[in-house]
């Protein structure tokens, strides 16, 4: 292998390795010493030995602990996404009598983005959002699920993409103003076919293991965050696993951004862009959203743009489907 | 147990019950694992993601294999996924939400066309430019392979793949790169033959 062929030669000579300014180490510092700090809050005080303390007193101890928990937490999103997790606990399960469906209803809108020459225009990509309503009946024991899809009318960042979009025919590409039916039978889809452990330390590692299989090569927050509205969004879980996967939620480093009595908001900044989800307070998924933090140069977008949301509403049990 | 006698393995064990012993991880580290990512992705992406890798390599400390004495390898193994997320993200947040909806949409190949948009002439470093052209399983591979000069067996190891997928990850990237350099060192004559 000659040099003056090997890309990775090429390659070799021309990195250069950046040497850190103090600032940028002294941040990097302090996201680990948060990290440490989180951990030894979760812990209580490391070093603290259990082992020989008598069962019964530990199972008082315990129960005590479970419900003083969110008092001793310091942390905003820790302590409220704790609570969350417990009134989910105790929540009543969904149940769907043989033959019912679980009905779901929710509305979508996000960022879509085709080549400029779709519209005739000059832009490498031209960007808008996409509303959408989406109907979902599933019987599980059946392994049935039947989707209405509803494309609503395109928002747009500016008239003159609004008129080229429409001038190109483009509303009829997106199937705008359409409903969309899918029906699937024996589907098969790895987050609902996945049996989840409904312990909480289980949970987050069937949940990374799941990401590392299935999606990305680091388990990361966003990762998480993901997993956990799928889980939330598509299996209707049982309690348990519902106050634990809120409970995997409370081990990440979330910022709480909002509580009323009834929801609770949660949200992660990575990238450049913060994702942010509400629950009720037992642990219901209903919103989802992903606002770009700084402005997106290529796409002409602004920071503070909303590029996806999701509202949800509560799952119910209907005896029957449009089409089956 | 002092961080200056001990290994990064003694270290990272210690850590599990005094979880400050870390910092002494990071302070051995740290410049080279920003070295790495900065080489990898640009220096502005490059403070966040070194930041991460001791972030995540701290949540995962009680993973690390004892039996090896440094904590580099496995260090630059956390960060060469992060930069390969990093790649993959840059696409990602184009594709902006499509899964969560159920809709192939109709957003044609996202990560694709992101991934060469984000090429076009903005990029003045060969190694990112040249990262970006490939597919996000890759970007680990062919970070570690031209940056650590790892063997297949070491890449391998820190990495968790088979060997013989660190080899054909290799010899796809390199195919894929062989055009984009002959580019370069045509510019570098002076000019397209």
């Amino acid at each position: 292998m000659s040099n003056r062929q090997d890309p990775f030669d090429r390659l070799r000579r021309a990195a250069e390795r950046p040497v850190p300014t103090a600032d940028e180490k002294s941040a990097a510092f302090g996201r680990l010493q948060h990290a440490i700090s989180r951990e030894q809050q979760m812990a209580g005080k490391s070093g603290f030995k259990w082992g020989w303390r008598p069962i019964a007193i530990l199972a008082a101890a315990l129960t005590t602990l479970v419900v003083a928990i969110p008092f001793f937490i310091t942390d905003p999103a820790q302590a409220a996404l704790t609570e969350v997790a417990e009134a989910a606990r105790v929540a009543a399960p969904l149940e769907v009598p043989e033959g019912d469906f679980i009905y779901t209803r929710s509305e979508h809108e996000d960022l879509a983005i085709r080549p400029g020459s779709d519209f005739d225009l000059p832009q490498d990509f031209v960007p808008y959002l996409l509303p959408t309503t989406r109907q979902v009946w599933r019987n599980p024991a059946e392994r049935f699920i039947l989707i209405h899809t509803t494309i609503g009318t395109p928002e747009f960042f500016d008239p003159q993409t609004q008129a080229a979009y429409y001038q190109a025919g483009l509303d009829r590409a997106d199937q705008v103003g359409e409903n969309v039916v899918e029906q699937f039978t024996e589907a098969d889809d790895p987050v609902i076919e996945t049996r989840w452990p409904t312990h909480p330390e289980q949970l987050l590692e069937a949940m990374e293991a799941f990401i590392l299989e299935n999606r990305d090569q680091t388990a990361d927050t966003s990762q998480i965050i993901d997993l956990t509205a799928d889980i939330l969004r598509e299996t209707h879980p049982s309690p348990e696993l519902r106050s634990s996967l809120v409970q995997v939620l409370a081990r990440q480093p979330l910022e709480l951004k909002g509580r009323t009595a009834t929801t609770i908001t949660i949200s992660h900044i990575s990238d450049g862009q913060e994702t942010a989800i509400t629950l009720s307070s037992d642990g219901q998924l209903l919103s989802e959203t992903v606002t770009l933090l700084k402005p997106d140069a290529d796409l002409g977008l602004p920071e503070g743009t909303t590029v996806g949301s999701a509202n949800y509403g509560q799952a119910q049990v209907v005896r029957d489907v449009p089409h089956k | 147990m002092t961080g200056g006698e001990s290994s990064d393995s003694d270290l990272i064990v210690g850590s599990w019950e005094e979880s400050e012993l870390f910092g002494e991880i990071f302070e051995r580290h740290y410049a080279a694992v920003f070295g790495f990512v900065g080489a990898a992705v640009g220096r502005d992406a490059a403070g966040d993601i070194a930041a991460e890798v001791f972030v995540r390599a701290f949540q995962l400390r009680r993973r690390f294999r004892t039996e090896y004495r440094s904590a580099r390898p496995w260090l630059f193994g956390i960060a060469s996924n992060l930069v390969s997320d990093h790649y993959r993200r840059q696409a990602r947040q184009h594709r902006a939400y499509q899964r969560s909806v159920g809709r192939e949409s109709a957003t044609v190949d996202f990560e694709d066309e992101a991934v060469a948009r984000s090429d076009a002439g903005s990029v003045s470093d060969l190694l990112t430019e040249a990262l970006k052209s490939l597919r996000a399983e890759e970007v680990a591979v062919v970070a570690l392979f031209v940056l650590e000069d790892m063997s297949y067996a070491e890449i391998s190891e820190t990495l968790g793949i088979p060997e013989g997928t660190v080899r054909s990850r290799l010899s796809r990237a390199r195919a894929r790169l062989r055009n984009l350099v002959g580019s370069w060192d045509e510019q570098d004559k002076g000019g397209f033959v």
